[in-house]
């Protein structure tokens, strides 16, 4: 007799035992299943408002990664500022006073531009009247790699289609989520700032110490024979093309300390060379916003007192960018004459 | 379309298996749903090989028919070497490319061929059936029942290696026969455990290994780190496998089909050659009656049988993959296999601590040399693990690495469970169920992580 015969003949009563085995066993696990997963698109552990909730609005998580996709649909706000934390100490409430836009901060520390690419299309989904962007494009936006891979945990899916949440949101983690969010309504928990704005300088000494920096000023190289292709910048065109044409855009190339900053004539350099050109040029064509080149050799990024560590500005350099967005910000206002394009600022 | 992932098991399964249920009473038609299905499990990984995948198997079927009608072995040879052509074109153009470049330092172009998953797995299926028709130990198959042994989707991408003869006659096994809920019970268990051993410990052993593998490229790695990554891949690669041979073996029990077992808790075994006994057991086996036996075995002096045994080996190293570390890992279990033999013809048998530490040291030192990037990286590696470093640091991670070692030796291979006489109430199966249930929420954090085997 073959091997898959002389098994599982044992008998009518065995046959019966493994039955009701088998029958508990796909009853408890499909209906386990079935009831959490109702109950995570009840509660929506990440106030997405896809569906119909009872849930207060607001969550506890203060991950970046998991909190824009309520903060992101919060009509609170018409405009958002997005990056990762080269653009994080960026405060929503002083843009907004400087303004009068209703600013929230979108920035995901560790992102890329995959994932602010994300960010931003979720955003004015929602807000179909935003009146301003800004974009904390770090060196990052100058990658070559097409693929645009995700440069931290992302989880794409709760800024998709409600096909991608409704097929992604089973997990451990959206459990723990949920808890939190039952907490939060239960007034156990605070909700997270809906602004978002989150100091990582306030409440930590500083203690930064890269030694002097003696070379020659890194200068922006004259263009050479460099790759020209820059993926990112064209998949921003791809967005760019989709909003209206009098909604004003400021990219900002946030600084970082001069050890930072490649070498006068190499190839980085030069590639950083034509990537801020190919960033000026796309603003100057769409005509309103304007390009704020921070990331130069200089007093400012020469000074370690400017710097929480090697590429994170601190408060006072946040406050002299902010100034410069309002002001671009205003500048581009429909109501006032037509923008031009601003030189970088004076270093200081 | 992995086994453990939320679609497979939430959406396919349950659906395949209440198709395959709907049509049961006829052998032709739940084949013909089991084709159906296989299809497009294969084709979720990508569409295109499907092609590659039914090409294959209707031209080595169509070898068999000549043979058939022609009584001439010429189709069988031809089958043969298309097979291997396929196999070697797709898997090693590019490695032989390098290594003609390497030898030669001629500049070749390389294919940049995808690499069709599975191909390592059915190719050899397909090339046993026709070595054994030209040895007269197979039947002529309808072609209908010979697609299915190859393509039947639980062990299509990565085995058990199945033999024609194990599987083809059991399509004509109506599965609701006697011990139908006894299989799909078992099924279900089997099928529960593995996905826990992958998703709760394998891949957890993974964020361990990897790392410091990585690392090991460019830099020296500590004692303790050494050894920390040489035994988490030693637990994570068994965990991995076998866990999906388990899923396998379950999946296939619930549509009433009995796969061979793979695995017989391999860490266990006191010399090389019960570990190649107990470790990737469709694989030792085929090896051993397609290249071994027919090379000389041990009938025809030392000699020869060292022969075999290391070029066997040789072969069986290649066969995972692309890369020379992959080749001398399967030379060095040729040798250690052939000195294994020699100081058994000693008859000194050693204490079995003594025997087992050293086949496992064995056995470790060869999965740092298959795992590792380069030659470089694994000397690196093994230095640092037989203290030509110095011994500095202690093992990471210490919790997991015991929670892996347990497992490897104390939980049943699958066979022995399908064996066991469990406990069947509320309380085992819920157990099961929430089991199950936590893996399925588990996997629900990201994306699956592939079995490692699936890369060869």
């Amino acid at each position: 007799m073959a091997i898959w015969q002389n098994l599982f003949t044992r008998g009518a009563a065995d046959d019966a035992a493994w039955r009701r085995f088998a029958v508990w066993l796909l009853t408890v696990f499909g209906g386990g299943i079935a009831i959490i997963y109702l109950a995570l698109i009840v509660i929506d552990p990440y106030d997405t408002g896809r569906f119909p909730t009872f849930m207060p609005a607001g969550i506890p998580d203060e991950h970046q990664q998991v909190n824009s996709a309520s903060r992101g649909r919060n009509p609170a706000f018409n405009a958002a500022i997005f990056g990762n934390s080269h653009g994080q100490l960026l405060s929503p409430q002083r843009l907004s006073a400087q303004t009068g836009m209703r600013f929230v901060q979108m920035t995901s520390p560790g992102s890329g531009p995959r994932e602010q690419l994300t960010f931003m299309r979720y955003f004015l989904r929602h807000h179909p009247d935003t009146q301003g962007i800004v974009l904390a494009a770090d060196e990052r936006w100058c990658t070559h790699d097409a693929a645009l891979p995700a440069l931290f945990q992302f989880s794409p899916w709760l800024y998709e289609s409600n096909f991608q949440y409704l097929t992604h949101i089973l997990s451990t983690r959206a459990i723990v989520a949920a808890r939190k969010r039952v907490m939060m309504a239960l007034g156990k928990l605070p909700a997270y700032d809906p602004a978002g704005y989150w100091d990582y300088e306030t409440g930590k000494p500083w203690n930064f110490h890269p030694g002097t920096d003696d070379k020659p000023l890194r200068a922006i190289a004259t263009s050479t024979d460099v790759n020209r292709f820059f993926p990112a910048l064209e998949a921003l065109d791809t967005f760019t093309a989709t909003l209206p044409a009098s909604l004003p855009i400021v990219i900002v190339m946030p600084p970082q300390s001069s050890q930072m900053l490649p070498e006068t004539g190499t190839v980085a350099a030069n590639e950083l060379a034509v990537c801020k050109e190919a960033i000026a040029r796309r603003v100057q064509e769409r005509g309103r916003g304007v390009f704020l080149d921070y990331l130069v050799d200089g007093p400012r990024a020469r000074d370690p007192q400017n710097f929480m560590d090697r590429d994170h500005y601190r408060l006072p350099i946040a406050r002299e960018i902010e100034t410069a967005i309002a002001s671009a910000l205003r500048a581009a206002n429909p109501q006032q004459s037509p923008p031009r394009a601003t030189p970088s600022p004076p270093a200081r | 379309m992995l086994f453990q992932s939320q679609e497979f098991v939430l959406i396919f399964w349950p659906l395949a298996a209440l198709a395959y249920y709907a049509v049961a009473r006829s052998a032709p038609a739940r084949q013909n749903i089991l084709i159906l299905i296989s299809l497009v499990f294969y084709g979720w990984w990508d569409a295109r090989f499907i092609v590659l995948l039914v090409g294959q198997i209707s031209i080595s079927w169509a070898m068999a028919w000549l043979h058939e009608r022609t009584k001439s072995n010429a189709p069988l040879y031809l089958g043969i070497v298309l097979n291997l052509a396929s196999l070697g074109t797709f898997k090693y153009l590019d490695f032989l490319l390098a290594s003609f470049e390497g030898m030669t330092g001629v500049a070749l172009p390389r294919a940049h061929i995808i690499l069709p998953i599975g191909i390592s797995f059915f190719s050899f299926q397909l090339i046993s059936y026709l070595v054994d028709r030209l040895r007269n130990d197979a039947p002529l198959y309808a072609f209908r029942p010979f697609a299915l042994f190859v393509m039947l989707f639980p062990h299509l991408i990565a085995g058990p290696i199945v033999r024609h003869n194990e599987l083809v006659p059991q399509f004509d096994e109506d599965p609701r026969r006697d011990g139908m809920w006894a299989r799909i019970g078992i099924g279900l268990t089997l099928f529960t455990l593995g996905f826990a051993k992958k998703v709760l410990l394998a891949d957890k052993l993974a964020n361990v290994a990897d790392p410091l593998f990585a690392q090991a490229r460019d830099s020296v790695l500590t004692f303790g780190e050494a050894w920390t990554a040489a035994l988490g891949f030693t637990f994570q690669l068994f965990l991995d496998f076998s866990a999906y041979t388990e899923m396998a073996i379950g999946i296939a029990l619930v549509f009433g089909l009995l796969l061979p077992e793979n695995f017989r808790r391999p860490y266990l075994s006191a010399d090389l050659r019960e570990f190649w006994r107990r470790w990737h057991i469709s694989l030792s086996n085929f090896i051993r009656d397609y290249l071994y036996i027919p090379l000389g075995g041990s009938r025809h002096g030392v000699g020869r049988y060292v022969v075999a045994t290391i070029l066997t080996m040789g072969i069986c190293g290649l066969w995972h993959g692309a890369g020379w570390t992959y080749v001398v890992w399967g030379l060095w279990h040729g040798v250690g296999l052939a000195v294994n033999r020699g100081w058994q013809q000693l008859n000194r048998p050693l204490p079995w601590v003594a025997a087992w530490a050293i086949t496992m040291l064995f056995v470790i030192a060869g999965w740092v040399l298959f795992r590792a990037a380069d030659f470089p990286t694994a000397a690196s590696m093994l230095r640092s693990m037989a203290g030509g470093n110095g011994f500095s640091g202690s093992l990471g991670h210490l919790g997991l690495l015991i929670a892996g070692a347990a497992a490897s030796a104390l939980i049943p291979s699958a066979y022995e469970i399908k064996d066991m006489r469990p406990i069947l109430n509320p309380v085992t199966a819920t157990a099961m169920a929430v089991l199950a249930g936590l893996c399925v929420l588990e996997v629900g954090q990201g994306p699956a992580v592939n079995f490692i085997y699936f890369r060869f």
